[in-house]
């Protein structure tokens, strides 16, 4: 018997997709999220405040009816974020049953050490969080490498990176 | 004896038949020629060489002695290339049942001893019931008289039209005075309910009067409706065309038509069903039905097997040509082979528990005929043998990419098989659960059109407990026609 990690649904042994939910149970290749080289950063940070970046001028207090973006370092290509509160980061792989809502694979996400579903960002009433989502590489909001699976505060200006992939969070309030 | 002509001619069969297939043969050219049913004064004196023949041939004592005055046996094998890929390379011995998937692949290679492509005998039966009035009725009349002028001269051709009752409006013939034959279409008037029996009763009577070996023969019938009652009757008419080498194709318009029984019905001759969702698309079909007839290299391909008693044909599916579910049983009819091109096959076997005595398991082991209908004597045949060692213990492998690839578009088709079961059902839940898989996948795979209209359709049921009047079709026939390998996506509906 086989478990789908993804559905739980039972399969027969030897069965190479989950019947019930479709997702694929064997892997072709060994296409994991690329290792990294570690830095000095990897040091968790404890503390949540050092993270926010001071420098930029007003930040918009409140992000209810902010717009928010995604500034691509690497290209400086602009990614409006629109139409829900919360936004899954990753990149799209064959055989993946659940999709990130921004796909990054664009951008030499699988190089640069992205995960499949690496983070989510939640547009919340205090502000933008994001919460790294146990990804291989880690996540770092302004250098410092997060906690997977708590939210931090992230203000308009700070750079995270998922991997080695920067980009640069634009919080900018709709008139 | 003239040079070429000998029992085995006589009777139709190659050099090394089994005692059942001259039985068969004769029993069949016995009916045809006797002298009460075939007024033919030549026809006594084949009955008489029949007869000598059969008596020679089933026994074994006098067949033997027959071979020795024969010249060897000149059996040019069929021009097949055979791949077969399996999902694993050996069975792990388990006290439980496995799954192993098989990839066959038949490709026709240049055949010195065939040169041109064999005439087609073609029926077309087209559905003229009052549903077909207006723009349906004018497309297919301008199709069917595209396909006419189509024609090369050794073809022959039959028209058939049915509602409540049948009608030949052209008896089979070679296309000649086409002129005449337009009128005749351009006639054409609708009125009435659909009753296919009537209609496959006389398209398959118009191939039988032409019917014959060096031809392809085979009948197109073109339907928007449900047929009532008759579809038992229906299906036992499409074994015996198919017992006679009759192909049937079935095409659907619009949305009453029940897709389930047309697939079942040019199945069980190894032809395959399309729908039509709009009449302007009949004539890519068509068109692509004629060139696929016309480039046949070997037909009524059949696969005769036997399997080990622990070993269970789950499913077969046609990959190409016509990606199509064909019915599990031995034999199977898994349709044409055509001029270098191939035909795929995924099977999918579950194996029960693998006892210690087991060394190997016999997944399939027999032989794969066809008919080449260019060749004096056309049946031909090679072996297949489907088996796997069995091992303690097996090391995990990955599956052959093609392998993963085919499955991957098959298990979407059955996701959505799944879900028109469940809303049959009235599981609206779990159907719509299987919808949005499905969604998502297609997505993943770059197939937005699809994945919107199944995430249409999920929606549709969540509020109506029921497909929309043409989802269900555009899913399956959409999920299916994925299954056509990169290259042939332009077949798409």
């Amino acid at each position: 018997m086989i478990l789908c990690p993804n559905c739980q649904h039972h399969e027969i042994s030897g069965s190479l997709f989950c019947s019930d939910c479709g997702a694929q149970l064997v892997f072709t290749e060994r296409l994991s999220t690329q290792a990294i080289y570690r830095t000095q950063s990897d040091i968790l940070s404890r503390d949540q405040k050092k993270a926010s970046n001071a420098n930029l001028p007003n930040p918009p207090s409140s992000a209810i009816d902010a717009i928010v973006s995604l500034h691509v370092i690497d290209n400086g290509e602009i990614l409006p974020l629109a139409g829900r509160t919360e936004f899954t980061l990753g990149r799209v792989a064959e055989g993946q049953p659940i999709l990130p809502d921004v796909d990054l694979s664009l951008y030499e996400a699988y190089s640069q050490g992205v995960s499949r579903l690496h983070a989510v960002l939640k547009i919340q009433a205090k502000g933008v969080v994001i919460m790294d989502l146990g990804s291989s590489n880690g996540t770092r909001v302004n250098g410092q490498k997060i906690m997977p699976n708590v939210d931090y505060p992230i203000n308009h200006g700070d750079v995270f990176a998922l991997g080695k992939l920067k980009i640069q969070m634009l919080i900018r309030r709709s008139s | 004896m003239p040079s070429g002509t000998n029992h085995y001619v006589k009777l139709g069969v190659p050099r090394d038949a089994t005692p059942e297939e001259i039985r068969s043969a004769y029993f069949e050219a016995a009916r045809r020629m006797h002298p009460d049913a075939n007024p033919d004064p030549d026809a006594q004196e084949l009955f008489i060489q029949i007869q000598d023949a059969y008596e020679v041939l089933s026994n074994p004592e006098k067949r033997a002695q027959y071979e020795t005055i024969l010249p060897p046996p000149d059996i040019t094998p069929p021009q097949i290339s055979q791949t077969i890929q399996f999902s694993r390379s050996c069975l792990p011995r388990l006290m439980e049942a496995q799954l192993i998937y098989v990839l066959v692949e038949l490709t026709s290679i240049p055949d010195p001893t065939v040169n041109i492509a064999p005439p087609l005998n073609l029926c077309l039966v087209l559905d003229c019931s009052t549903s077909m009035q207006g723009p349906r009725m004018d497309m297919v009349k301008s199709n069917a008289i595209q396909l006419l002028r189509q024609m090369k001269p050794q073809d022959t051709i039959s028209i058939v039209t049915f509602s409540d009752r049948a009608e030949v409006l052209i008896p089979a013939t070679r296309v000649s005075d086409l002129s005449r034959m337009e009128g005749r279409i351009n006639q054409l008037q609708t009125g009435g309910g659909t009753e296919i029996y009537h209609g496959l009763e006389t398209g398959l009577a118009q191939i039988h009067r032409n019917l014959s070996g060096s031809f392809i023969n085979h009948m197109i019938m073109l339907t928007d409706g449900r047929t009532y009652g008759d579809e038992e009757a229906c299906l036992q008419l499409a074994e015996q065309a198919a017992s006679l080498g009759v192909g049937i194709s079935g095409l659907g318009i619009g949305h009453e038509w029940n897709d389930v029984f047309l697939d079942k019905l040019a199945s069980s001759g190894g032809g395959s069903s399309m729908y039509i969702s709009a009449p302007k698309e009949l004539h890519k079909f068509l068109e692509q039905k004629y060139n696929n007839l016309g480039r046949v290299y070997a037909e009524q391909v059949t696969l005769d097997f036997q399997s080990d008693e622990n070993v269970e044909l789950r499913c077969v599916f046609r990959l190409q040509p016509e990606a199509a579910p064909l019915p599990v049983t031995s034999p199977i009819r898994v349709g044409n082979i055509q001029q270098f091109n191939s035909l795929s096959l995924l099977m999918e076997f579950k194996v029960q528990n693998i006892t210690d005595r087991m060394k190997e398991i016999h997944l399939a082991e027999g032989r794969i005929k066809m008919e080449i209908p260019i060749r004096t004597i056309p049946t031909a045949r090679i072996h297949l043998s489907l088996s796997r060692p069995v091992v303690w213990n097996a090391e995990p492998e990955p599956p052959p990419r093609t392998i993963i690839q085919a499955l991957s578009r098959l298990t979407l088709y059955r996701l959505q098989e799944k879900a028109r079961e469940e809303v049959a059902e009235g599981n609206i839940a779990k159907a719509t659960r299987h919808l949005h898989y499905l969604a998502t996948h297609l997505l993943s795979q770059g197939e937005r059109e699809l994945a919107h209209t199944v995430l249409v359709e999920a929606d549709h049921i969540q509020q109506n407990h029921q497909f929309s009047k043409e989802g269900d079709k555009r899913i399956k026939y959409g999920t299916r026609a994925l299954m056509l390998p990169p290259g042939l996506e332009s077949k798409r509906p």
